[in-house]
């Protein structure tokens, strides 16, 4: 029971903390972009109650002459990757996953001309996929906190970290990619959005997880009578 | 038209991920919190029945003494005790061996020497079900070390006359190898500790695995044996078991060790062997599951949801190109990726389908510290094993449209190696 107001309470927080968070995500991306030479403009989008200030940026478009070259060196990285054996397996199919994304979107930008995103509705998907993950992200740890016997300051201690690190990863990661992107063109969007994106932030949250439950793993070991729950 | 229909595939895969993730998120739970049903050794102190215990080896030579001379080994009394070595055409100095321990122990050890036909386990056990002695017939891997009073425990489930097999659990002798075996110990830790042993507490279907358990022979001969078109026999019988009302149960005190693969091509080779051969119990005993008037809706439900955890994954690496098509086309659903990320963590291990708070879980039983910290490294595994296990559904596929009975790919052994 302590966990559920425990994660109500930080799901509040979040909930009423989104909107000055947005803002502040969205300034000191523009700076970080700002300090990179990648000029950007804020824009303005709607999402849920939230007022989204989307990062407008410019990026270089690609002639066919480039993005056949883009197919063709994906083509060959992923044959010489996997004839080679270059690295183990699981390494191996990850590097190839990536190839076969910006092959399949050069193929894509070679038959229909454009990508469905552009740099706006890119900067907005991106906005709106972080918030979306702040809001979800209390009560998803908090409903696999709640299966194990953690203290109620350990309790906190997880929701908030893996809150407050998402917040922190998000925010880096975006404007990484609007540096990367105005520098590369829309040829890894998908890539970048798809391999590197959200996705990717379920490994840091599980190490972040990981790293309570052996410290609980610890204190079980030393107190026998911690296994009375069991 | 093709966004819409590209949009409802992706909202089928959520829905099976959301329904996956509860499944296993209720296990936990039912495994940390709620009074664990006792195993029959716990209940009975009956008088020991004589057994069968059959080892199938292919080029076995070597590890045949490690778990012939582990059987020996055991308190089971050996006057109630038969075990059928099967050397099912090995090249090797398997034959040697097994004739040695004959000639030593003759009452005990009676190999049996398959020189030509069908190789492979379904069709040596099927060999089993005519030679054994006894009714109640034990199986374990060659590279299996079983413990001391494992057998006695395996035999105890035999006491209710409604248990048709018995299962036990299954941990890695090598897991401190490599960075691999690492990982599957803690695949295997979670499938066990918490997977197996919560579905027998909530009576629903715990799985023979083929190893490390055992069967009534009666049972099996009467609902036709083993089935030669699978290479999951083990998954195939508890289908079929629980379709004719007979139960399956599962000894996690009954510990076996087995030696996990050291190699990454050694490990692809068995992931796509067993989804080959579960995808197959999957087509031949799902309509079976849902139509059995044996068993409960939740039990029908465990039951669907077993036979189809190898078809996920190829679903699964399809979901990942609908939402890349759909990103190109600039009508990627927010709703997909926010499911994704969170629901991904139901996914992570395709070995025993655990995810990650269900490891934990299991770990944090076992008694683990540091290796914990290993958990988000099971994400390094996803696309190798959606792969992997997409190759066998491919196989499977080509089975049941060639007609074809697959051959058995044995797993390469690493024991005495230096890798």
């Amino acid at each position: 029971m302590p966990c559920i107001l425990i994660t109500l309470a930080i799901e509040v927080l979040v909930i009423l903390g989104a909107q000055p968070l947005e803002h502040l995500v969205s300034t000191v991306d523009a700076s970080i972009a700002g300090a990179a030479h990648v000029p950007v403009t804020l824009g303005s989008e709607r999402f849920l109650w939230l007022n989204l200030a989307p990062l407008e940026f410019t990026m270089p478009s690609h002639d066919y002459i480039e993005l056949a070259a883009y197919i063709l060196v994906s083509a060959v990285a992923i044959g010489i990757i996997s004839i080679f054996r270059l690295f183990p397996a699981p390494l191996r199919f990850f590097v190839n996953f990536n190839f076969l994304i910006v092959a399949g979107e050069a193929s894509y930008l070679l038959l229909a001309g454009h990508l469905g995103y552009d740099s706006n509705t890119f900067s907005t998907l991106m906005l709106e996929t972080m918030t979306a993950i702040w809001l979800v992200l209390p009560l998803f740890i908090g409903t696999v906190t709640i299966l194990f016997p953690f203290t109620l300051l350990a309790s906190i201690a997880i929701i908030l970290s893996t809150v407050v690190f998402d917040i922190v990863l998000a925010a880096s990661r975006y404007a990484a990619f609007i540096v990367i992107l105005n520098h590369s063109g829309p040829i890894l969007m998908a890539d970048l959005y798809l391999s590197f994106g959200p996705l990717l932030d379920v490994i840091p949250l599980t190490g972040i997880f990981a790293i309570f439950l052996g410290l609980l793993a610890r204190r079980l070991r030393r107190d026998p009578e911690a296994w009375a729950w069991l | 038209m093709v966004v819409i229909a590209l949009q409802g595939y992706a909202a089928f895969i959520v829905l099976v991920m959301i329904v996956f993730a509860v499944r296993h998120w209720y296990f936990t739970l039912n495994r940390l919190w709620s009074p664990q049903r006792p195993y029959y050794q716990d209940l009975f102190d009956s008088e020991l029945p004589h057994i069968t215990v059959v080892v199938p080896m292919h080029n076995e030579a070597a590890v045949a003494t490690g778990v012939i001379d582990a059987l020996l080994d055991s308190t089971y009394p050996k006057d109630r005790l038969e075990i059928l070595p099967f050397d099912d055409q090995s090249h090797d100095d398997t034959s040697t061996i097994l004739h040695e321990y004959y000639e030593r122990y003759p009452n005990i050890v009676k190999p049996v020497y398959m020189l030509g036909g069908l190789r492979g386990k379904p069709n040596a056990l099927n060999v089993a079900l005519r030679l054994a002695t006894h009714d109640i017939i034990l199986v374990f891997d060659a590279d299996y070390t079983p413990g001391k009073d494992i057998l006695r425990a395996l035999t105890a489930a035999f006491s209710d006359p409604e248990v048709g097999a018995v299962m036990g659990r299954v941990i890695p002798l090598n897991s401190g190898k490599n960075f691999l075996t690492r990982l599957l110990s803690l695949e295997r830790s979670g499938g066990y500790q918490v997977d197996q042993q919560a579905r027998y507490n909530l009576d629903l279907l715990p799985q023979y695995g083929g190893t490390v358990g055992g069967f009534r022979r009666s049972m099996v001969t009467r609902i036709g044996g083993f089935d030669l078109s699978t290479l999951a026999e083990d998954t195939d019988l508890t289908a079929r078991l629980f379709i004719e009302g007979r139960k399956v149960v599962y000894a996690n005190g009954s510990e076996c060790y087995e030696e996990v693969p050291e190699s990454w091509p050694a490990r692809f080779r068995q992931l796509r062997r067993w989804s080959r051969g579960h995808n197959r119990a999957f087509f031949n005993n799902v309509v079976g599951i849902v139509r059995s008037t044996h068993l409960s809706f939740f039990q029908k439900l465990d039951g669907v949801l077993l036979l189809s955890v190898y078809i996920i994954p190829p679903l699964l690496l399809i979901g990942f190109v609908a939402n890349a098509l759909l990103f190109f086309m600039g009508a990627l659903p927010l709703w997909s990726v926010v499911a994704v990320v969170f629901f991904v963590v139901a996914f992570n291990s395709f070995g025993n389908f655990a995810p990650v708070y269900e490891i934990g879980a299991a770990e944090l039983i076992d008694g683990a510290g540091r290796r914990l910290l290993l958990l988000p490294y099971l994400y390094y595994l996803f696309l190798f094993n959606s792969w992997a296990v997409t190759h066998g559904l491919i196989d499977t596929i080509g089975d049941l449209v060639k007609q074809r009975s697959p051959h058995w790919d044995k797993t390469v052994r690493f024991r005495g190696s230096n890798t």
